[in-house]
């Protein structure tokens, strides 16, 4: 790494990744859609949607009904185990990751692997069938919050830590960041960690007596902003420890080389006035990261297309980075993909790993009218030609959660 | 706004002060509360319902259950610690929030109820749980959700000893909620899976820094069931080479528990202290919070179960 680093932690690899997003659900179409502002905003076709206000999201359509095979000591699907959508997302994008890590027949012993999974709603769509009947007892196991996980680790064959985080929408974060923590702590020596939602009635039905989606596109930072669409999908890093990876010659996609995640305290929808809570986690990830604020090329902004979220974020972003806020690109990707809750922040992570490697930042969708309190340069539209070296990346949810991740290209 | 701190990983961290206990359960509020012994062999299938926590308060009209419990298990543990709730405000102080069940009676009315309003959904996010808490408290350091049984709450410990090591906080409070009672019949399909009477209820220590012995975690998922060799491979990373001065197991499961028996056995451990029930990700807690009352010589040994999952903490004094 060629960065100028004094980290306080010790960086960890980012030695593959896998997606599933409704504009894509490998790396190839994710990114092609993210850079071409491809939109997977669509009727819900999966669940009941007509009685809702709003009938549209981020919905992935074309997923094969079949887990596909695991690797080396991993359990597919069985008459006893079932997977739910989210554990279909989570068991697809880590197929992508270990084959992209080049880790899938060289995996390390089964007791040296784990996952940590973000998710905002868990086994939820599970729960919905498993109330309320007689049905078997893995419905109702299913339905917990690590289902999921417990899914994913199966698949995969781990047998080391298997952590379900869930700091609502910035779980996907939250998740990489304890993940990076579990290797560099020797608790495990691969760890798969990144989140998965899959889009149900439930969540679509919560957001909608919220009001808080809109019926007009989702147009993060510009003025006539209205609200978010939800999506669904997962996105999963590999974690290594530099000089394990080193060893075997792989290249590393990216470094993590900074996280943290606080509570604003304020409220339990509504992030914090004055994103008191973000700041810190944003301040926090730089300084475990070893480096000054203007040292960051690219922000990748939760951006939800809400009009608290998009002037509290530019406004933590101009007090973090002072001057430099104004002059480096800040995107959001949620126009192209809905807000895939605990997918979230995994997949930004994703995407500003892959900014650095085809030296292009993807556009911030629908921006046509700038807002006096978002005045920042936020991608309009197409994307851009830059190869950021630091990403930093951030993200908020219910209850007052924040995160923020700090990334370093693989070549930096 | 403060500095950001400058952390630094720790491996092994030390074990963490207790300096206050907050604890509600059906049995009364406090460590005090709790009884010595099991409940006799009859009692051993109920459910031991914990009340309702009464919070002033026009924001706490639309709070659920569990996050009362919550709100009031964390002020109980800042009040025992000696502290003022000003003390524990802002950035220096964080919060490990865990539960298998803390979301689903919100979740359970949201989904059976198609009429549920706007006031409804938020309290089906687990983070609402310890939103309110922070709220409450002020609260705005280091914050992390984790789901699952007991071995989850050992997840919780060893991270709230690592902020503390590495000086991401000045205290931090592990706080575990669950709430059986409006999913009680879920539990009963599940009947087979654990053993002793249901606990719900909240338990909050509140950690600071310790100057003693160090803190270990191991944990290994089995095959369908938590194996023999996942027991041996957690034991031996976290015993290495200790022999416990107190044993407390929430392992349920003959398999596992008889290879657990066998090492520790082995190793010269004494018997395990009583469990009073299933109390998922409280158990631990309560545990913790009784036994350092007691002042039992170390290093302490905590083991769980969840699912497939095994998981043991060391705690050196």
């Amino acid at each position: 790494m060629s960065v100028r680093l004094a980290p306080r932690v010790a960086p960890v690899a980012i030695t593959g990744a896998g997606v599933v997003a409704a504009i894509g659900a490998d790396l190839d179409a994710f990114w092609a859609g993210l850079v071409t502002g491809v939109s997977g905003i669509s009727e819900i076709e999966g669940f009941p949607v007509g009685d809702l206000r709003v009938t549209r999201g981020g919905e992935v359509k074309k997923l094969p009904r079949d887990v596909p095979a695991p690797p080396p000591g991993g359990r597919g699907q069985s008459r006893r185990v079932t997977y739910c959508r989210t554990s279909r997302f989570l068991v697809h994008a880590a197929r992508e990751a270990l084959a992209a890590a080049a880790l899938r027949d060289v995996l390390p012993p089964a007791e040296r692997i784990a996952v940590v999974v973000g998710t905002a709603l868990g086994g939820i769509d599970e729960a919905s069938r498993a109330l309320g009947t007689r049905g078997p007892l893995r419905g109702v196991t299913g339905s917990a919050y690590d289902g999921p996980t417990r899914n994913l680790a199966r698949w995969l064959g781990a047998r080391g830590p298997a952590m379900t985080v869930t700091t609502a929408c910035a779980s996907g974060a939250t998740s990489v960041g304890l993940g990076a923590d579990l290797v560099r702590t020797d608790q495990a020596d691969v760890v798969l960690a990144g989140g998965g939602d899959a889009l149900c009635r439930f969540v679509q039905r919560g957001f909608n007596v919220l009001r808080s989606l809109t019926r007009d596109d989702v147009r993060p930072f510009d003025r006539r902003r209205s609200g978010l669409l939800l999506g669904e999908g997962a996105g999963l890093v590999v974690l290594e420890r530099v000089d394990a990876v080193r060893r075997r010659g792989h290249q590393p996609l990216g470094y993590l080389l900074g996280h943290a995640s606080t509570a604003d305290g304020a409220h339990i929808t509504a992030p914090d006035p004055e994103g008191r809570g973000l700041e810190l986690a944003v301040r926090t990830a730089l300084a475990e990261a070893g480096l000054q604020p203007d040292e960051v090329d690219l922000v990748s902004a939760h951006g939800t297309g809400t009009a608290a979220n998009d002037r509290v974020e530019t406004e933590v972003l101009k007090r973090v980075l002072g001057r430099r806020a104004h002059a480096i690109p800040v995107n959001s990707i949620k126009a192209h993909l809905g807000h895939t809750m605990g997918a979230a922040a995994t997949l930004e992570a994703i995407m500003c790993l892959f900014a650095s490697r085809h030296g292009q930042v993807p556009p911030t969708l629908n921006y046509a009218e700038p807002d006096r309190d978002c005045d920042l340069d936020y991608v309009p539209n197409t994307a851009r030609s830059w190869r950021p070296r630091v990403s930093l990346s951030t993200s908020l949810g219910f209850g007052g959660c924040n995160a923020a991740l700090v990334l370093a290209a693989g070549d930096a | 706004m403060s500095a950001a701190t400058a952390p630094a990983a720790v491996a092994d961290p030390p074990a963490p002060r207790i300096r206050g206990v907050g604890a509600i359960t059906g049995w009364g509020e406090g460590v005090q509360a709790l009884p010595d012994a099991p409940p006799p062999r009859g009692e051993r299938r109920g459910l031991v319902t914990a009340p309702t926590p009464v919070l002033g308060g026009d924001r706490f009209r639309r709070a659920t259950r569990e996050c009362l419990l919550a709100v009031a298990a964390a002020k109980a543990a800042v009040a025992d610690a000696g502290l003022a709730e000003a003390d524990v405000a802002g950035s220096r102080t964080g919060i490990l929030y865990v539960s298998a069940t803390g979301y689903a009676a919100a979740n359970r009315a949201f989904l059976e109820d198609e009429s549920s309003t706007t006031l409804h959904f938020p309290y089906t996010s687990p983070s609402a749980v310890p939103g309110e808490v922070t709220i409450e408290l002020g609260i705005r350091g280091p914050y992390v959700n984790v789901m699952g049984g007991a071995p989850a709450t050992f997840q919780a410990i060893w991270w709230a000893a690592r902020w503390l090591a590495e000086g991401r906080a000045d205290r931090v409070l592990v706080l575990a909620v669950e709430a059986l009672h409006e999913i009680r019949d879920l539990f009963d399909r599940a009947r087979r899976l654990y053993r002793g009477p249901l606990v719900e209820g909240a338990a909050c220590l509140l950690l600071e820094a310790g100057a003693g012995g160090g803190l270990r975690w191991a944990s290994a998922l089995g095959g369908s069931t938590a194996s023999p060799s996942a027991v041996a491979t957690v034991l031996g990373r976290v015993l290495n080479g200790d022999r416990p001065g107190l044993v407390w197991s929430g392992s349920t499961g003959g398999g596992r528990e008889g290879a657990e028996t066998r090492i520790l056995t082995g190793r010269g451990a004494p018997a395990p202290a009583p469990r009073l029930g299933e109390a998922l990700a409280l158990g631990p807690l309560l545990a913790l919070a009784r036994i350092e009352r007691g002042h039992a010589p170390g290093p302490w040994l905590l083991t769980a179960t969840w699912r497939s999952e095994y998981a043991a903490l060391l705690w050196a004094r």
